[in-house]
């Protein structure tokens, strides 16, 4: 093989290995919406729990301000290759004049980028579900959440 | 038959008139209370009262009364047209005189709002308070806090609250939020890429020119490249590899789980 046959045999190589080396990201992207109206839920706590049980976000969301984002609130999740385990808790809850509150318990799928949704259902108000259940259309049923069928993003 | 017609009219009537006169009552109960909530300054309450006399005993004192309610309770758009009302029958020269005093002085105090939707579809609706408008037209509304959305066959896909203070002309502007993921995903599929087709190279032996076997080399060197880059892209793209970390609309958008 000549010099310059294994420049481009090299330079082949280089490349296909490079396209194999590419991690896929892990993640879970929530979204939240709702039935109710942003003024009667006013602001949404958002609250996810990652593998290790640690809380990784608690966050507040006016729905009321000028600038606040318009439902449906999104936010992306991804899995540290760190992470101890798949698992995933997300609780969502309103806190304005009306209460209402849905929750979910799924995994993350290494290599796959899945969508959660969490619905505020205007018929839930006022329900209040044990810590593994969530409440759809004012009846309180296991949270958990096969990830298989969460749609791909 | 005959006598029998009469009588059933006979009580219609007789139930008739008992249905008008409780309402009479109802109604100049309700009245009264008004007049109590209006002396003591309770204007929400005086409102709702006069709004359910007014239901019942469709009267001007009551309409009078009412406006009264609606403008110190900062409902202006509905004083206005309550003035408006009891001006096309006005009781005497002096009380029109008095009430277009009223509307005129009542009127530049009504604020507009002009919401500009930006990401809008044409079909998409328009509301302030509930209420479909149309965009990028001055709408008259009370002053104070509104609700403002964009609905999209029934979906609300942008929201915001709007202040407008008195005889204002605001203009806000809604974007309509970033197209869920679904929409993304649905909007943007991934394509995949399939690599060339093995091409081939008639290479030339060495005997050949220089200059010729440069070409060639080079020809070559092009040939297998592309199809380098291309069997990188179908690989990235089968592996689904390459993907962006997906950035929401709650701040900061993405957060990493460990």
């Amino acid at each position: 093989m000549s010099g310059h046959w294994r420049i481009v045999w090299a330079g082949c190589f280089a490349a296909l290995c490079m396209a194999g080396c590419g991690d896929s990201l892990t993640q879970v992207v929530l979204q939240i919406d709702s039935n109710a109206s942003v003024v009667d839920l006013d602001t949404v706590q958002i609250e996810v729990l990652g593998p290790s049980g640690d809380e990784v976000v608690n966050t507040q969301v006016p729905l009321t301000a000028p600038d606040s984002p318009a439902l449906p609130l999104t936010f992306g999740l991804v899995l540290d290759e760190s992470a101890p385990g798949e698992q995933l808790t997300v609780r969502v809850s309103s806190s304005g004049p009306v209460n209402v509150a849905a929750s979910a318990r799924t995994e993350f799928i290494r290599g796959e980028s899945l969508t959660l949704d969490l619905f505020l259902d205007r018929g839930c108000i006022d329900v209040v579900c044990p810590e593994i259940e969530s409440c759809t259309a004012g009846e309180c049923a296991n949270n958990r959440i096969d990830p298989e069928t969460l749609s791909s993003l | 038959m005959t006598m029998k017609k009469l009588l059933a009219a006979l009580l219609l009537c007789v139930s008739t008139s008992t249905a008008l006169a409780q309402d009479e009552e109802r109604a100049r109960e309700l009245f009264g209370e008004g007049v109590e909530a209006l002396q003591n300054e309770e204007w929400e309450r005086a409102r709702t009262l006069f709004e359910e006399a007014y239901e019942l005993a469709p009267r001007a004192s009551v309409l009078t009364n009412l406006a009264t309610a609606q403008a110190q309770s900062g409902q202006l758009v509905e004083a206005l047209a309550s003035y408006e009302t009891l001006l096309d029958d006005p009781p005497d020269r002096r009380t029109r005189r008095r009430l277009r005093t009223i509307v005129r002085e009542l009127r530049p105090r009504i604020p507009t709002l002009t919401v500009r939707v930006i990401g809008g579809r044409p079909r998409d609706e328009l509301l302030i308070d509930g209420d479909v408008v149309a965009a990028d037209d001055p709408v008259t509304v009370n002053p104070g806090w509104r609700q403002v959305e964009v609905q999209r066959e029934g979906e609300v896909v942008a929201a915001a609250r709007v202040r407008v203070d008195e005889g204002a002309q605001e203009e806000a502007e809604l974007e309509v939020r970033v197209p869920t993921p679904a929409e993304v995903a649905a909007a943007q599929p991934i394509e995949r890429i399939e690599a060339p087709d093995p091409i081939d190279v008639a290479v030339r032996e060495p005997e050949e020119e220089e200059g010729g076997s440069k070409t060639w080399l080079w020809v070559t060197l092009a040939v297998v490249g592309a199809a380098a880059v291309g069997a990188t892209v179908a690989i990235v793209a089968l592996s689904g590899g390459g993907e962006d970390r997906f950035v929401g609309n709650v701040a900061p958008g993405t957060a990493d789980v460990r």
